[in-house]
């Protein structure tokens, strides 16, 4: 699938973007605002989709277009200043108390360690599992299932969840 | 209620959200859901990708290959300046007495003190020293054709050209530079020359002989030019190889090369049965025992005067190969810093 992407196949470019783009929303919205990862998502992959010829392991992809994202978001982070126009947001949703509790729960895992932040995001926002985290992330298994335990943890005294 | 229970279970459902729920995760991950990326829900847009630039990396051997065209037409355009000359131009001295002239003129003789020496250019194609008490005419010079007389006296020649491009005529003979660098003597009776680099040819109407790097050679014109020896033989056998070729034949003479040839002195010993001097079937089984003859070359086809056998078998002595003064690209140097090297 990375070959043929490579060789400039979209629909090929496309399979991945539907499998990959949640790693890479959730390593963008780990440092950005919900908005900004979004948009920064479209460009992430177009960015990718130019440079796949340098690409050398294709079984990389994952890790590879994060480490993109991750530089991406750096950029994007130096020239814009962070906001949240979470107004808009609420105002658009149909549910906008849901949309509020979803971005405390965001902040509060931006709170957390730099450590916990994006492994936190990828599984409870993104729905990865551990194996799927350590491999976009370069992070070992162990690793990984260090820092959920501890990160949820924190993150579970912060919110103060109940069952 | 200890925590432990909750803790073990949500370590589980964390690692693996296929395995049953942990309740406490779970509640986070619907607090977070309107977070979730949807792909099906935002698909990619390709409007974008004009703003992308597809930059296609060029493979490595085409960098390979523009580089290696850029160094030969940069050899190639250095090779032609250098063996360009205008007919008849003069050569520049770089180094001369007080007094003398700044270039060596057509049709003019120079003739050195003893105690003087000079450094001229010879053309574009290298460089010679002229030491004292030397007489030396410049008869023609165009391209790679320059051609001199040296009546007496010694240059130390440095030349990077096509074989042939440079010559001398001596009393006893013509010394051709085939690509090299060499010391050349001339008195009234002999030319001797000694070979750095490369090859040289003596020649005179008798017959011709060639001089690889390291070895030396002397010619009169009375005789066939004589036969390279090297310069690290013992003297005792180059005495025996001159004495030989000035007609001692003698078994005294013969002993002594058989006796004090090495393997490396095995060039002279073929020369010398190529020539038929005294006791050719001696000097040829001596060379059979010091350098085995190849596969299919045998004496006795050496000594029924087959050439192409003697020819194949001199072609496996590790010597320079013949007018290889492109193999010989350090004499193009300055030679202050092609002897460093």
């Amino acid at each position: 699938m990375v070959a043929a992407a490579a060789r400039g196949d979209r629909d090929a470019f496309g399979l991945l973007y539907r499998r990959f783009s949640r790693a890479v929303h959730g390593v963008l919205v780990a440092r950005l605002t919900r908005e900004d990862a979004e948009d920064l998502v479209q460009d992430v992959f177009m960015h990718a989709f130019t440079r796949l010829r340098d690409l050398r392991q294709p079984a990389a992809f994952g890790s590879w277009i994060c480490a993109i994202a991750r530089r991406q978001a750096t950029d994007h982070y130096r020239r814009n200043r962070p906001t949240e126009p979470l107004a808009d947001t609420v105002a658009a949703s149909d549910r906008p108390d849901l949309v509020v509790e979803a971005h405390r729960a965001l902040a509060a895992i931006r709170a957390l360690p730099e450590a916990y932040r994006e492994t936190l995001v990828l599984r409870l926002v993104e729905g990865l599992s551990g194996p799927e985290i350590a491999a976009v992330t370069g992070l070992t298994p162990d690793s990984v299932r260090v820092n959920l335990h501890r990160g949820f943890r924190l993150l579970r005294e912060r919110l103060g969840v109940t069952i | 209620m200890t925590t432990a229970p909750h803790d073990d279970l949500d370590d589980v459902y964390l690692w693996d959200p296929e395995t049953p729920p942990s309740a406490e995760v779970r509640a986070v991950e619907r607090r977070l859901a309107p977070l979730r990326f949807e792909p099906e829900a935002t698909p990619l847009d390709w409007t974008r990708a004009g703003a992308f630039v597809v930059r296609r990396r060029r493979p490595t051997w085409l960098y390979a290959l523009a580089a290696a065209a850029v160094l030969v037409v940069a050899v190639g355009s250095l090779a032609a300046w250098r063996w360009s000359w205008p007919a008849g131009r003069p050569w520049p001295i770089d180094a001369a007495p007080a007094g003398a002239a700044r270039s060596l003129a057509v049709g003019a003789a120079l003739d050195l003190p003893a105690t003087d020496r000079m450094h001229l250019r010879v053309a574009r194609i290298g460089t010679m020293q002229i030491d004292g008490d030397t007489r030396l005419t410049l008869r023609s010079t165009q391209g790679t054709r320059h051609r001199l007389t040296l009546d007496r006296g010694t240059v130390h020649v440095r030349v990077w050209a096509p074989p042939g491009s440079l010559s001398f005529q001596t009393p006893a003979g013509e010394v051709i530079d085939l690509g090299c660098e060499f010391d050349l003597t001339a008195d009234g009776v002999r030319s001797v020359v000694r070979v750095r680099s490369g090859w040289v040819q003596l020649d005179n109407s008798l017959d011709e002989s060639l001089v690889p790097a390291g070895a030396m050679s002397e010619m009169r014109a009375d005789r066939v030019p004589g036969v390279a020896v090297f310069e690290d033989a013992s003297p005792d056998f180059m005495a025996a190889v001159r004495a030989l070729e000035a007609g001692a034949a003698d078994g005294d003479v013969l002993r002594r090369i058989i006796v004090a040839a090495r393997p490396r002195d095995v060039y002279t010993l073929l020369m010398l049965v190529e020539r038929g001097e005294f006791g050719s079937d001696l000097l040829a089984r001596r060379a059979a025992d010091l350098w085995p003859p190849p596969a299919g070359v045998t004496v006795g086809a050496i000594l029924r005067g087959n050439r192409d056998a003697l020819w194949q078998w001199r072609d496996t002595l590790p010597l320079p190969p013949p007018k290889s003064w492109l193999r010989n690209w350090r004499d193009a140097l300055p030679s202050w810093f092609a002897d460093r090297r």
